[in-house]
């Protein structure tokens, strides 16, 4: 899949969206964070979010993807406006690790912990089905979407590749 | 510019701290390891994950959460022949060397790091953080504690995301202090990254009035 795609680099508390089908959308070195993707199979449509905490803190940002709580529905807007329809969407998600152990450490740290529990929680409030996941674990991940097809391809360090 | 300011009274600082690092990382690895722009400087959040040689680049990362009167986040970044040289220059024994140190398999994926190797890192990471800290907490007449070192080695985007997220920065942009460290012969290259905690950042505000859109 290499071949003539035009890779675009969605980073840290990023959302983008795309429907040309030479576009791969890829979120690299995913640790802690989050990557999200939706793809509506029919336009061939899909977005992918880079998200890096669970809650906004109530500062002031123009990340619309940093917050889990806020990239969700943020994604979904603007795949809605990018002309998919919301009940064909496929979501996939991958990501979450917990890079560093922390012997005895503090479970309110882990942020790639309480990242997933907040996605569980928002994709539950909003009845999204998450189609496919890679989650925790402790080791980074680079996400691609594939826009011409859905696949989204996770691979790791290790150089252990798969798609789904 | 207020902002500018903050970056103005503490750079000297910052810049001390990293040079005091290059003499102790100097010193453990018996020959001269020089600091490459030591800076002070703001940079978006986002960029922080590409700094170390590209976000998929496998890296050996040796972290440190900074505790004691200001929080902060200490991350050395070594590439995998950096490190693998630089435990070996520790531990006393020769490259390629058929021994229990270069019995690891650093080449292939992600290792499966040496236990003595992992620990020669740790160390490094200890001296070159403390190295700063000192530094640090001397000019500004706070209490700053190590924790112990954390060692990683994974994808450098995917860790220095995670020490990101970790602080829990609401703004975009926020103080960064790094620099590259090279030997002469380039046989050791690395990254060290600094990133002050919200309340360092808040602090750091109190002792600069005025300066207010400094994110954290």
């Amino acid at each position: 899949m290499e071949d003539n795609v035009n890779l675009v680099s969605v980073g840290l508390g990023e959302i983008k969206v795309s429907d040309d089908p030479g576009t791969v959308l890829v979120a690299y070195g995913l640790g802690s964070c989050l990557g999200l993707t939706a793809y509506d199979p029919v336009v061939r449509i899909g977005g992918l979010a880079h998200m890096v905490l669970p809650y906004p803190n109530g500062t002031a940002h123009s990340s619309p993807g940093r917050y889990v709580a806020e990239a969700v529905p943020a994604l979904l807007n603007a795949m809605g406006e990018s002309g998919s329809l919301g009940r064909r969407l496929q979501f996939k998600v991958a990501g979450g690790a917990q890079m560093f152990t922390f012997d005895g450490g503090n479970e309110s740290l882990e942020i790639g912990r309480r990242n997933i529990e907040a996605l569980r929680e928002i994709t539950s409030d909003l009845g999204m089905r998450i189609n496919a996941s890679d989650l925790g674990g402790n080791c980074g991940r680079t996400m691609k979407l594939q826009i011409a097809t859905g696949l989204v391809i996770v691979s790791t360090a290790g150089s252990s590749e798969q798609s789904f | 510019m207020k902002k500018a300011d903050l970056i103005k009274d503490y750079e000297g600082l910052a810049r001390a701290g990293l040079e005091n690092v290059a003499a102790a990382f100097s010193q453990m690895a018996g020959e001269e390891i020089a600091a490459v722009a030591p800076e002070l400087r703001m940079v978006p959040l986002a960029e922080i994950p590409t700094l170390a040689g590209g976000p998929e680049s496998v890296v050996t990362a040796i972290y440190l959460a900074v505790s004691g009167d200001l929080s902060g986040h200490i991350t050395l970044v070594l590439d995998m022949d950096s490190a693998a040289r630089l435990a070996w220059l520790l531990l006393g024994v020769g490259e390629g060397v058929t021994d229990q140190a270069s019995d690891t398999t650093v080449s292939k994926g992600v290792p499966d790091m040496d236990p003595m190797m992992r620990s020669a890192l740790e160390e490094v990471g200890n001296v070159v953080g403390s190295a700063f800290l000192n530094t640090v907490a001397d000019g500004l007449r706070v209490s700053l504690r190590p924790s112990i070192p954390y060692l990683v080695v994974d994808m450098a985007g995917a860790v220095l995301s995670t020490v990101v997220s970790r602080a829990e920065y609401g703004s975009e942009r926020i103080p960064l202090a790094d620099a590259a460290f090279s030997s002469r012969q380039d046989s050791i290259k690395g990254f060290l990254f600094i990133l002050p905690g919200s309340d360092a950042i808040r602090y750091l505000k109190t002792l600069t009035p005025g300066a207010d859109d400094l994110g954290g």
